[in-house]
């Protein structure tokens, strides 16, 4: 093995794992800026974390999940569920404060049920969440037959369409729980085990990380995130509409996760670049429409760019990944960083 | 080891000579009735003989209000109403459509998940001699045609007259002469959409020579979708004064993105109805179609049919238009 380069300077010029995607995001934002000066201004900023706030609070949801190794396809029927919920306590003069609550712990229970069935019944979890996914689906329709139900409360439009100091609530919301989310995986033993769970479970387990609390954690908190997000659509939308969120969201909110860096297998990515692969996702749909790209190819333009997205950060990893084990040997143990922590677990394990 | 191979072989051998000789090709062998003057089946001479009803799903309220219409004036016209829902799958749909052939319904009225597909449930319900009224969703002609079938009546609503209608209300509203910039929040992925957004714009242009019109945006007719996309068209196009949704959940969205965008002043909504939706000071028309009507036609029509009178190959039903105001009624939507 040759150490070629002193590892000291290399190891100050490592860029975080997040900086690839962000590269995209912001090649993305000033290519449409250039091509449209509607695009480049505050309000349609603001328009476009508006649009992406339900898709990211999906992804944010999904990054716990995806950390451990599992999936939640339930998510988007949760969003139909928890917003047809609030919207009929409201219409039986539940107040709204009380209502979006438990709407909220609702979804909530159904992530818990998730874990529940994922950790003892030991069903995969693409089973699990798919079949919670027809059951989440199907409670709205069979309770309202379909019809959309009218939010009589206007109270409950502050949640989706308040403004605190000219920034929209939803936005706000969003960047608080992924702001508690990322210190909560980064900082605190239950959030290293959300990683060491990912990274690799046998040996997780017997370093005495609790397998069942870890997973029905993750999934309670994608129920969580999922709920919230369809108190957002439904509060935008002042109705509570039994097909909300069951469109492209679930799709989007995994592919804004995956293009963030969250390994499908677990272990690897974090809340930034989920955070910014939604981010991307919203922009490029805002994009193409206020570019008036026709409809019939904005979903091939996405599919590209989530492609790009994708390739340039796995080949930057590979290349990342590459220097670290030439350079390994020389360099003193690192603090146990989530980011690096799995890593050098799953190498050791390997 | 060599005696199992024979067998397997023997077997499979048996296997494809039964599969050959069971083999035909139900679209070419028999040339079907044609759908006109052809005899009925047996099961029509019963007290209440019995009809299938295929419908897509019941998910959109549309077809809820359709199902129920079925049920209720099927039962006061002295039919046996038999739904079938399809879950949207066209292939489910197809195995329901043979369900009713093995059933001997007197006749099947038809709300095909899909355009093209539904040729295949049509021809199978010729080659059993049972008539086929389709509502709705018209058959593709040429899928028909390639598989020699035929149906009795279509009955729906006349997509494009609805578009013309609130082409022809913007046009009173805002005058003659106003310089328009229209933008369109639709599905253009649909036939039906597509012929109400061209009703819309011509009638929009024949009455106004200033008209600009904008790509349309995709909400892919759920409300949630065209908030954003409204959002989006709102916010690329400041000076856009006209919006015209071309399905009620598209003007669910619209409504809200407007609104929200405090634009409501400067920008009239011209829509397919929303559900149980007031119309306003900025949402002044919408279109509506009366599902609960096409399918009382339809049982009408082949009670007369059945009775021996020769029917309308296509029944067309302009939309009803509702005003700044009103509000449709349950089961008229867009």
């Amino acid at each position: 093995m040759t150490t070629q380069a002193p590892t000291a300077p290399r190891r100050r010029l490592r860029l975080p794992d997040e900086t690839g995607i962000f590269g995209v995001l912001i090649v993305v934002l000033a290519v449409f800026s250039v091509l449209s000066p509607n695009f480049r201004t505050l309000d349609n900023f603001s328009v476009l974390l508006i649009n992406g706030t339900v898709i990211a609070f999906l992804a944010l949801g999904q990054t716990f999940v995806l950390l451990t190794g599992g999936i939640d396809l339930s998510t988007g029927s949760n969003i139909a569920m928890t917003g047809v919920l609030a919207a009929l306590l409201m219409r039986a003069d539940v107040p709204w404060g009380l209502a979006a609550v438990i709407a909220v712990a609702a979804g909530t229970a159904l992530g818990v049920l998730n874990g529940l069935l994922v950790h003892y019944v030991r069903i995969p979890a693409f089973i699990v969440t798919f079949s919670t996914q027809g059951v989440a689906l199907a409670i709205p329709l069979i309770i309202t037959q379909a019809s959309s139900i009218p939010v009589l409360q206007p109270g409950f439009s502050w949640l989706g369409q308040g403004r605190i100091a000219g920034i929209p609530l939803p936005v706000l919301l969003l960047v608080l729980v992924a702001v508690v989310a990322a210190l909560f995986l980064r900082m605190t033993r239950p959030g290293v085990h959300v990683y060491a769970l990912g990274g690799n479970k046998a040996a997780a387990r017997l370093a005495g990380v609790n397998i069942a609390g870890t997973t029905v954690l993750v999934y309670a908190v994608s129920g969580f995130c999922a709920g919230f997000g369809g108190l957002i659509a439904t509060s935008r939308l002042m109705v509570g509409f039994p097909a909300t969120g069951t469109g492209n969201e679930l799709f989007y909110s995994i592919a804004a996760a995956v293009v963030g860096g969250v390994s499908l297998f677990g272990g690897v990515g974090s809340v930034l670049g989920a955070m910014i692969g939604a981010v991307l996702i919203a922009a490029v749909s805002n994009g193409m429409n206020v570019l008036n790209v026709q409809s019939y190819w904005q979903s091939l333009v996405i599919g590209v760019i989530i492609l790009a997205g994708v390739s340039v950060d796995t080949f930057r990893r590979l290349r990342a990944a590459r220097a670290r084990t030439i350079t390994t040997p020389s360099q003193p143990p690192r603090p146990a960083t989530p980011d690096s922590a799995p890593s050098l677990e799953k190498s050791a394990s390997a | 080891m060599k005696t199992r191979s024979v067998a397997a072989l023997a077997a499979a051998g048996a296997l494809a000579a039964a599969l050959l000789a069971g083999c035909s090709n139900a679209a070419t062998d028999n040339p079907p009735p044609s759908g006109g003057t052809s005899a009925l089946p047996e099961s029509c001479s019963d007290a209440t003989p019995t009809v299938g009803v295929a419908l897509p799903n019941t998910v959109n309220p549309y077809y809820i209000a359709m199902q129920k219409s079925f049920q209720d004036n099927g039962a006061d016209l002295g039919f046996d109403v038999n739904v079938a829902i399809a879950n949207d799958s066209d292939s489910t749909q197809l195995s329901q459509v043979q369900a009713f052939i093995q059933q001997k319904v007197c006749a099947v009225v038809l709300n095909g998940v899909n355009s093209g597909p539904a040729a295949a449930s049509v021809a199978a319900l010729n080659q059993a001699g049972i008539p086929v009224f389709t509502v709705n969703v018209t058959v593709d002609p040429d899928s028909l045609a390639a598989q020699n079938a035929s149906i009795v009546q279509y009955v729906g609503a006349d997509q494009t007259a609805g578009g013309t209608e609130m082409g022809e209300q913007a046009a009173k509203d805002l005058g003659a002469d106003a310089s328009l910039v229209v933008g369109i929040v639709g599905d253009p992925d649909q036939i039906p959409t597509n012929q109400r957004d061209q009703g819309f714009v011509e009638a929009l242009q024949k009455a106004n020579p200033n008209v600009t019109v904008l790509p349309t945006v995709n909400s892919k007719v759920d409300p949630n979708v065209a908030l954003q996309v409204t959002g989006d068209l709102l916010q690329s196009n400041p000076d856009i004064n006209v919006v015209f949704a071309d399905t009620g959940p598209g003007a669910v969205g619209a409504i809200q993105a407007i609104q929200q965008s405090g634009r409501g002043a400067s920008i009239k909504l011209y829509a397919f109805c929303a559900a149980d939706t007031a119309l306003t000071d900025f949402y002044v028309a919408c279109a509506a179609q009366e599902p609960a009507e096409y399918a009382k036609t339809a049982l009408e029509n082949l009670k007369a049919y059945l009775g021996g009178e020769s029917v309308d190959e296509t029944v067309l039903q302009a939309p009803k238009v509702f005003l700044s105001g009103q509000t449709p009624g349950p089961g008229e939507v867009g």
